[in-house]
């Protein structure tokens, strides 16, 4: 009775909320409802036919999660997912309860549930989650979560206190703070990891965070680097190492009409050498080696599940942008602009190289702002390595209310400041990049999240773009 | 003939560098290279000699608690006496938020670990009262470093659990006029010893203070060419910047 009356009451505030057009209503249904019935979410969660998965790590979560669910649903399952960004308790319940009937069951076999990795707690300690996947743990919003270390200790604790022991634990192999959660003793690891020589860089980001081992505090030396902290990393301290994968990305190859090929190979349970029975072949949407990593997570997680490989390969072909992560919008006059969501140096160093590799220089949108969403501190745009831009781009309109702390950047990572405008409004400056491109050309927005959605929310009311949380279905 | 020359050695580049710290690297030099300074930056790691001689200028920045453990020993082993020296022979300095803590006489964290500081700055830097948080926020601050009382204000981020107490007679960077400062209680931030500076600001904190860029440059830069004179820049973006993230300070908090 008190299940049933809390689902009701959540449902209720959802639809009000919805109905008036405040938002799409991500938290407060969960926290009627939790108020009513404390331990509805737990409830909610053991009802799933196969359970909870949750997605954890600083970037590609919502990328990632697209991909699984794209895969599970090809595999025949099916998944209720979570709105990015309500990855609080509440949030997640709001979730579970609007997929459940009013008899507190939910009649799908996974909830698939990206959550901050400072959140993680939230998710583990009432879901007891059958998989939980770590992408990578980089810089990002210190000032709201506190330090990097201080993030990977909290996600290592609640891992030891919350994660079943029988749980699939899937872990970016190339990432040292990540792989090393492997030794905490909960779960089943899985590793997957980056073999393209190709595709490393030749010399570090001045983003990269953890240079130490994680586990004896010696300086890391890295055989390749991906960007960051990422690559073919040892301690010649302790002796830790990069584990071996359990899925590769043995090929990664970025095309002209900015599309990735890549090939993910499955290590033999044996330990013999792969064979090409044990290889998958794809074409993914989302280019960039940082989307090729989101795929490799993608797979890991749902090979482990028990995916046959056929549907895994036509998951990740079908996968295109999560919302604002390069999204193609296309404007009235023919152009298209290409939004990619900036959020931190990581993030910034993986679309400005993406900007870089892609050779033609197209004109770029570029806003910053400072709300509580994105972080008050707008100084980790000096960490990133926007110099790398230098005769890569086109001419640059800056916009957002820290327009100015980003002229300032570009100014001194080298660029003609001839070439480079300040406007004010997120609109306004998009229509300029526009205007400065080509008949039928390209431009490049890069939003801060708030910036992103102001400006989506105002394309949406020009009918170009959906609202974020009709795209989940 | 070749312009005057200037070699900034960067302490920890690697370990102690966050929030944009690399910012302030980047700032000094591309002020020299738009005078036509010849400007050299060198790392300076753990187990590295710092040549006293060749610094000019020095940099250290901010850590992870973790990371300015490390950096710590090997500052106080090795690097102490070096420091001391370039500044006694006429180098500048620029030290932020650990880097400031570590230029002081001591550091003591959350963990009751105590870090000992190499004594630039005479200051100690204690852990926040239990239950008291984390001092973060966009900073304003009157400049009371002699002779640059009438710079512009200076304007940052500080992000830093401890609080750090001048000793009577230490001479403050600045007057708090927003944020916190040094310890969120007697508003004054950052301090001044001769030719060095340690403040908490980032953001990244000499971009939009060019003045306390140039400042540091041309203190530098006396050591080796003496009577020499920094040629003004045109500093129109840097000010604007500046101005919109003081207005953003009062209006963000």
């Amino acid at each position: 009775m008190r299940v049933t009356l809390a689902i009701l009451l959540g449902k209720l505030v959802g639809w009000l909320s919805r109905a008036t057009g405040r938002g799409g209503g991500t938290s407060l249904p969960g926290r009627v409802a939790l108020r009513v019935c404390p331990g509805l979410d737990a409830r909610l969660a053991a009802s799933l036919r196969r359970g909870v998965i949750v997605v954890t790590g600083t970037n590609g979560k919502t990328t990632t999660c697209k991909m699984v669910a794209a895969i599970l649903r090809r595999a025949g399952f099916q998944v209720v997912r979570n709105v990015s960004g309500a990855n609080l308790r509440q949030g997640l319940t709001t979730t579970l309860l609007a997929a459940a009937g009013l008899g507190g069951r939910i009649g799908a076999d996974y909830a698939l549930l990206e959550v901050d990795e400072a959140a993680v707690a939230h998710a583990l300690r009432p879901l007891r989650p059958i998989a939980l996947l770590v992408s990578n743990l980089f810089r990002d919003q210190l000032d709201r979560y506190g330090e990097l270390s201080t993030t990977a200790q909290r996600l290592a604790e609640s891992m030891a206190a919350d994660l079943p022991d029988d749980a699939l634990l899937v872990l970016n192999a190339d990432d040292p703070l990540v792989a090393s959660l492997a030794d905490m003793g909960s779960g089943r690891p899985v590793f997957y990891g980056i073999d393209c020589v190709a595709r490393s860089l030749t010399e570090a980001d001045h983003a990269s965070d953890s240079h130490e081992c994680p586990g004896c505090g010696t300086p890391l030396t890295y055989q390749i680097r991906y960007g960051a902290h990422l690559g073919l990393w040892r301690c010649e301290g302790c002796g830790r190492s990069r584990p071996s994968p359990d899925l590769t990305v043995a090929e990664a190859a970025l095309q002209a009409d900015l599309t990735e090929r890549v090939r993910l190979v499955a290590a033999r349970a044996d330990g013999a050498s792969a064979t090409s029975a044990d290889a998958l072949e794809a074409s993914l949407k989302l280019p960039g080696l940082y989307n090729v990593a989101n795929a490799a997570a993608a797979a890991a997680l749902t090979l482990a599940l028990g995916v046959d490989p056929p549907r895994v390969r036509e998951g990740l072909e079908s996968t295109s942008a999560a919302f604002g992560r390069l999204e193609r919008v296309g404007m009235p006059d023919g152009k298209t602009a290409v939004l990619m969501l900036v959020k931190n140096p990581a993030g910034l160093n993986e679309v400005t190289r993406l900007i870089a590799e892609s050779g033609e220089p197209r004109p770029a949108m570029i806003a910053l702002t400072d709300e509580i969403a994105d972080g008050r501190d707008v100084s980790w745009i000096w960490d990133a390595d926007l110099e790398r831009l230098d005769g890569r781009v086109g001419r640059v309109v800056v916009s957002g209310v820290r327009a100015h702390d980003m002229a300032l950047r570009l100014k001194y990572a080298g660029m003609d400041m001839g070439s480079v405008e300040i406007i004010a409004d997120t609109r306004a400056a998009l229509a300029r990049a526009l205007d400065l491109a080509p008949a039928g050309g390209q431009v490049y927005v890069l939003p801060t999240y708030t910036a992103m959605l102001d400006l989506r929310a105002r394309l949406h009311a020009e009918g170009l773009v959906p609202a974020f949380w009709e795209e989940l279905e | 003939m070749t312009g005057p020359r200037l070699n900034i050695a960067w302490l920890y580049a690697d370990l102690m560098s966050i929030y944009g710290d690399r910012g302030n690297v980047v700032c000094l030099v591309r002020r020299c290279q738009w005078r036509g300074i010849d400007v050299a930056v060198r790392e300076i790691g753990i187990g590295d000699e710092l040549d006293p001689a060749e610094a000019d200028l020095l940099f250290i920045g901010g850590a992870q608690d973790r990371e300015q453990r490390l950096a710590a020993d090997d500052l106080l082993a090795r690097k102490a006496e070096p420091v001391r020296e370039a500044l006694a022979s006429g180098a500048s300095a620029l030290a932020v938020c650990g880097g400031y803590q570590l230029f002081g006489h001591e550091y003591r964290d959350a963990a009751g670990t105590v870090l000992r500081g190499i004594g630039v700055f005479d200051l100690v830097t204690e852990p926040a009262a239990p239950g008291a948080r984390r001092i973060i926020g966009n900073v304003v601050a009157s400049p009371l470093l002699p002779g640059c009382e009438d710079a512009p204000n200076l304007v940052g981020f500080e992000n830093h659990g401890g609080r750090t107490r001048l000793s009577v007679g230490a001479q403050p960077l600045g007057r708090v006029l927003h944020g916190g400062g040094n310890n969120g209680e007697d508003g004054f931030e950052g301090c001044v010893a001769g030719r060095a500076v340690g403040t908490y600001l980032h953001g990244s904190l000499l971009p939009k203070n060019p003045w306390l860029a140039d400042w540091l440059l041309q203190a530098a830069l006396t050591r080796r060419h003496p009577g020499y004179e920094l040629p003004a820049l045109d500093d129109t973006l840097e000010l604007q910047a500046r101005e919109s993230a003081e207005r953003r300070a009062y209006a963000a908090g």
